[in-house]
């Protein structure tokens, strides 16, 4: 890319960033935004890990609440301003996914996804007995709000800024990965490991460092949703964020950035946007989802903006699966 | 000997697939592996490039044993191999396939990729181009930037073949490069391996089942049979051994 297309990039992002807090009807739809953006780091962090990487994790929710944890107790108990707490948030994270995903060194990828919600699981059940550092169910409320040097996210439209700009990055860092090197490692790991490592990849490494990467971004919207809900509850980390978090990635579509994020609109802003005038959709939300990711996977396995690949092999099977069970005819090859 | 074996055992359960194997290929030659079907040729390969582990014996590199070295790092140390039923990235398109040979001499390092790099750029761009001079030598100069799995099974193994090359090897295995084309096909594909070998000044270690063309195209022959080595000699002599004509037809194929 050349350097006057990303000077371009940048201004339009800023001037986005200014416009749209001004356009936006009212506080409500704001906070709507901003709760999907946050969600933007965590689905494109399910997507390095799933879509690129190959693996499944089904405890990101898990890693977005050891971000938001340790980014509140980091500003309440040690007084560490919100943008240290908010890099240690991302670190933690980042480390404690590279942990989990240590027994890849000895078993398959399936069976890592079960470690990861036994992970989950473990998470939660030490958020709510922990008392003493997490006040367990009743959660760590009045949380400082998002500083920077003085400046203080007061409004929506603060919040917005901080939120829009951590998703912007955290999409830019993303797509520069994957569409390099380290990006065409993970595809090769995904792909066919075997082959990988007759091509001098390290696979192990490989893996870790996705987990890792996945993980540092869960973190970072876990110190973002701290900061503006200014509460943390354990309620927030359960399984079925995990499952949604997982859903955003796949129905955006596997291995591509702008999927992610609109996955992340999708089922976060939709549904928020719509509580208040249409009730019952948050009642039927997850039947509702569960129906049109159904759909995604008989009609476009490769996610809703996934269309410059084919469906990896498992949803590329999945889909097949269900077209038969349904007898549906067979899906045109992509290319 | 760039590459050898030395005393190499390999044991499934109770069976031994490769029973005592010493062989070793020197620089710039060809070495041609044949042997009926289960006689552990492809075992051979599998321990050789590190996916499998020996039960004993050693692999030396350089003289330097390697055993035991894990299988990328065998890879980095200049050891390619293409497989038998091939391994492709089908969601790639054929430059990227390629792309994935050049792995070893990319800087993967998850910071740098974030911060601007002119010389990152550069490097890529001539990475690219080198892969698809690579295509345009294996004889895939029309199907540059096609999906992989939009090839016919001969391109298929040409892209390996292109894979493999980009890693700059210092030793390329090919595992039955010609499986399953036809005669015409297969004598394209092993012209264009020994135009390659000369190009590249490579060495090579083949398994092929065509007996006339591996005489033709191996610089050595090593037969195996039942996990051992039964003849390591001259291609022609190899070929006519009459325990080789015995292992493959039987004893009463062989002339008096």
């Amino acid at each position: 890319m050349s350097a006057a297309r990303a000077a371009a990039g940048v201004l339009l992002f800023a001037a986005l960033l200014i416009w749209l807090p001004q356009a936006v009807p009212g506080r409500y739809w704001l906070h709507v935004i901003n709760l999907s953006l946050i969600y933007v780091p965590l689905a494109i962090g399910a997507n390095v890990i799933t879509g690129y990487c190959g693996m499944v994790s089904m405890g990101q929710a898990a890693f977005f609440g050891i971000g938001a944890y340790t980014s509140a107790l980091l500003t309440m108990r040690l007084g560490v301003p919100w943008l240290g707490a908010f890099a240690a948030s991302g670190v933690l994270a980042g480390a404690a996914g590279m942990l989990v995903s240590l027994p890849c060194l000895r078993v398959r990828s399936d069976f890592l996804s079960l470690i990861t919600i036994a992970f989950n699981q473990m998470f939660l059940v030490i958020t709510n007995a922990w008392m003493d550092l997490t006040r367990g169910p009743m959660g760590l409320p009045q949380v400082p709000r998002i500083a920077l040097f003085g400046w203080e996210a007061r409004t929506e439209a603060d919040i917005f800024r901080v939120t829009g700009v951590v998703a912007g990055l955290c999409a830019w860092a993303a797509w520069r990965i994957t569409s390099g090197p380290v990006g065409r490692a993970w595809e090769m790991i995904r792909d066919d490991e075997v082959a990988a490592r007759a091509l001098g990849v390290d696979v192990v490494w490989g893996k870790v460092r996705a987990f890792g990467a996945g993980c540092f971004m869960a973190g970072l919207a876990g110190s973002l949703l701290a900061h503006s809900l200014r509460l943390v509850v354990p309620d927030e980390f359960v399984l079925e964020q995990s499952l949604i978090i997982m859903q955003m990635a796949i129905l955006g579509g596997l291995a591509t950035i702008p999927g992610s994020v609109l996955g992340a609109v999708l089922m976060i802003g939709l549904p928020e946007a719509l509580r208040s005038s249409e009730p019952w959709l948050m009642t039927y939300r997850p039947g509702i989802f569960g129906a049109l990711l159904v759909g995604v996977m008989i009609w476009r396995p490769q996610g809703l903006l996934g269309a410059r690949r084919a469906a990896p092999p498992v949803l590329q099977s999945l889909s097949d699966g269900l077209r038969r069970a349904l007898r549906l005819r067979p899906l045109a090859k992509v290319p | 000997m760039i590459l050898a074996a030395r005393d190499i055992t390999k044991r499934f359960g109770g069976v031994a697939a490769l029973d005592r194997v010493s062989l070793g290929v020197r620089a710039g030659e060809v070495l041609g592996i044949m042997g009926p079907n289960g006689s552990g040729k492809t075992t051979l390969f599998n321990i050789l490039t590190g996916i499998e582990p020996p039960s004993a014996g050693d692999i030396l590199l350089d003289g330097r044993v390697v055993t035991g070295t894990r299988p990328h790092r065998i890879a980095r140390q200049g050891i390619a191999r293409t497989f038998q039923n091939l391994r492709l990235f089908p969601g790639m398109t054929t430059t990227e396939n390629v792309l994935c040979g050049a792995h070893q001499r990319e800087d993967a390092s998850l910071v740098r990729s974030l911060l601007p790099s002119a010389q990152r750029a550069a490097s890529e761009a001539r990475e690219r181009a080198a892969a698809e001079a690579l295509l345009r030598e294996v004889g895939l100069g029309d199907r540059i930037g096609v999906y992989a799995a939009a090839l016919s099974y001969g391109q298929t193994k040409r892209l390996e073949l292109a894979r493999a090359l980009n890693t700059r090897p210092r030793v390329l295995l090919l595992d039955e490069p010609t499986a399953g084309m036809n005669d015409a096909q297969a004598a394209e594909l092993l012209a264009l391996v020994r135009r390659l070998h000369r190009a590249h000044g490579l060495t090579l270690v083949v398994i092929e089942h065509n007996v006339p063309a591996l005489v033709w195209l191996a610089d050595r022959i090593v037969v195996l049979e039942s996990g051992r080595v039964l003849v390591d000699a001259a291609p022609e002599q190899a070929a006519s051994d009459p325990r080789v004509i015995e292992a493959y037809l039987g004893r009463d194929a062989v002339p008096a």
